[in-house]
């Protein structure tokens, strides 16, 4: 349904994007991760035919955006990062709008702003004007609108910025239910949202995509890291000299201090769980053992890996 | 077998119509309503010009009949073009600066009104009062047509527009014929003069349909230079401004054409505004002063929805 060769987007000498090359299935949903200014907007901009790509072609639904660029946009349902609207219209008047502009028939369109009004859950404020829509409603307008024409493809960028957790939660299950009958295509920088809401995740890093993979692969990596926390009631120092002294700790960090007690960082060897060999210490010298676990790999860490392993493998 | 036949039969067949050139038949009526709205417009010059009286309700009733029919061809053929018009549209009767505009278009020209008549000897005729209409409007339109696409860039709603499946022309002739629609509301208040002097005496009609056609041919003309200055950039004021200046530049050559010699004077006085109003305003409908503000409009407009392209590609 999505097919992205060779995108590359130059602004001015400095390459926004390189050589982005991937493909989405019909009904898959598929997550763009990265962190911020990673070249996921571009992208997502180059999919939708807002702008060219320097080099590089792209297919929505067998259309190239380029050269079919109406075709391939009728198939496409936007939701742009901070998405705007016409504040001098009411919601229902702006879905009326969109679903006009974007082919749906006359006799259909009351229906469709219904349906999808309903669906996103504006419809009580169908007759307020968007200027006095809060940012969560504003958010689901944007799903609406995307969603009014009924298009294969949804592309959707950073969906739940902004939105505060229960709209979080609501909005990704939404996601979810959508992929049953369109492809999506989200990106995110939030890696447990690419978890939960994907079925496939394509890392990008510096505009070049870095890894692709399914979310257990990334969980996996994830808990190879090799840092656990410990937090323990007995706030002296012979606990980090202790826990230094361990044969398999490579450091050991103290992190913070609080009422409770000290928490401290430690760098095992790879592949090495020393949790069992910690909780029987603590117990041993009698620390008060508060809290013990694997530190998760931060995102940031993922692409330092992945980016190493890159490096490492050319 | 039969069965196979009508397979390959069908691929030929397929085959052939993908290869012939595609003239659809919504082609076909553009041209044939196109053509046919200019041949009413050109039958109406001829038949006012063979007339002793000039122009007056026969032929002036067959230039509304083409412009209705050129109107009709544009709604019927491209749908989409008004469906942002009457968007466009409502817009301005819910803004301010519409109204502002309005008032203080209206203001000056009735105290301009009352005072050319209030002279003792004042004949019952317009043509100084079409000089100070035609002038307040250099200032006017730009201000109507400042806000057709810096708003929507300056918000970021242009980008949904951008990625709908609407071609660049439709948007920018969209946005123009909303503005064009608007000077069409704001001469058909300004007719209160006409009718005003139609209860005191008896005026001379055709003199003063001749001004209403000029200004509204020349008010379309400044309009698509304010489209153009309205795209390229996302200031308001800045896209007003230089609407302003260039066509005070338009405006001001006369003065350099009429007090100099020479070619360059000539070909200034011919580029310039006045000169080609003054027929208009004597009651004169004469085929240059139309071609010239016909060709600024399609100069500018031509020139905004290449700069609309271009700003894609930023």
């Amino acid at each position: 349904m999505i097919e992205a060769e060779g995108l590359t987007k130059y602004y001015g000498d400095k390459p926004a994007i390189s050589d982005v090359s991937f493909h989405v299935s019909e009904g898959e949903i598929v997550a763009f991760l990265g962190p911020n200014g990673a070249g996921k907007t571009t992208t997502m901009r180059i999919l939708t035919g807002y702008m060219p790509a320097t080099t590089g072609t792209a297919r929505i639904a067998g259309f190239d955006i380029y050269d079919q660029s109406l075709d391939a946009r009728a198939h496409i349902g936007y939701l742009p990062e901070q998405a705007s609207f016409y504040d001098d219209m009411t919601v229902r008047q702006y879905l009326r709008f969109c679903g006009r502009l974007r082919g749906v028939r006359r006799r259909e369109i009351d229906d469709r702003v219904d349906e999808v009004m309903d669906a996103c859950r504006v419809t009580e404020y169908a007759d307020r004007l968007i200027s006095q829509l809060s940012k969560g409603y504003r958010q689901r307008l944007g799903l609406a609108q995307a969603l009014v024409h009924n298009p294969d493809v949804l592309i959707l960028d950073e969906p739940t910025i902004g939105l505060d957790p229960a709209q979080v939660v609501e909005t990704r299950e939404l996601i979810k239910n959508l992929a049953k009958e369109h492809t999506v295509m989200l990106s995110t920088h939030i890696l447990p949202e690419a978890q939960m809401v994907a079925e496939r995740v394509l890392i990008i890093n510096n505009g070049r995509i870095i890894a692709e993979d399914t979310p257990e692969a990334l969980t996996k990596l994830i808990r190879q890291s090799s840092t656990l926390l410990v937090k323990v009631a007995d706030p002296s120092r012979s606990v980090e000299r202790e826990l230094t002294e361990l044969s398999e700790v490579r450091g050991v960090r103290r992190v913070g201090v609080d009422d409770e007690g000290a928490t401290y960082h430690v760098d095992t060897d790879v592949g090495v769980d020393l949790r069992p060999t910690l909780a029987e210490l603590a117990l041993k010298k009698d620390w008060g053992l508060l809290e013990l676990r694997q530190v998760e790999m931060s995102l940031e860490e993922i692409f330092l890996e992945l980016t190493g392993r890159q490096a490492a493998a050319s | 077998m039969p069965g196979e036949a009508k397979t390959e039969n069908s691929q030929a067949a397929e085959q052939a119509a993908e290869k012939a050139p595609r003239f659809e038949t919504i082609d076909v009526l553009r041209v044939a309503g196109f053509v046919c709205g200019v041949l009413l417009f050109v039958a109406a010059i001829l038949w006012a010009r063979s007339r002793e009286e000039g122009w007056g309700w026969g032929p002036g009733l067959l230039v509304l009949l083409a412009v209705a029919l050129e109107g009709a061809v544009v709604g019927l053929t491209w749908p989409r073009i008004f469906l942002i018009t009457w968007r466009e549209l409502k817009g301005y009767f819910i803004s301010p600066v519409a109204y502002a505009v309005m008032a203080f278009y209206f203001g000056v020209c009735g105290l301009i009104f009352y005072l050319i008549l209030n002279q003792p000897g004042a004949k019952a005729e317009m043509r100084d009062q079409f000089g100070t209409m035609y002038f307040l409007l250099v200032f006017m339109v730009p201000i109507l047509t400042m806000r057709l696409f810096s708003e929507e860039r300056r918000s970021g709603t242009i980008e949904l527009l951008m990625t709908s499946p609407v071609r660049d022309y439709e948007v920018v002739v969209g946005k123009y014929l909303a503005a064009v629609a608007f000077l069409v509301v704001m001469v058909i208040i300004s007719l209160q003069y006409p009718i005003i002097l139609r209860a005191y005496s008896n005026p001379d009609w055709g003199p003063i349909i001749a001004g209403y056609v000029g200004l509204l041919i020349a008010g379309a003309a400044f309009a698509a230079v304010g489209v153009f200055t309205s795209v390229l950039t996302k200031s308001q004021v800045a896209a007003a401004i230089s609407a302003m200046l260039i066509l005070l530049v338009f405006w001001l050559i006369n003065w350099l054409g009429t007090h100099t010699s020479g070619f360059w004077s000539e070909v200034c006085r011919y580029l310039s505004i006045p000169e080609n109003y003054e027929d208009f305003r004597k009651g004169i409908i004469d085929t240059r002063p139309i071609a010239y503000f016909v060709s600024l409009s399609i100069l500018f407009l031509f020139m905004a929805v290449r700069a609309l392209e271009i700003s894609r590609i930023k």
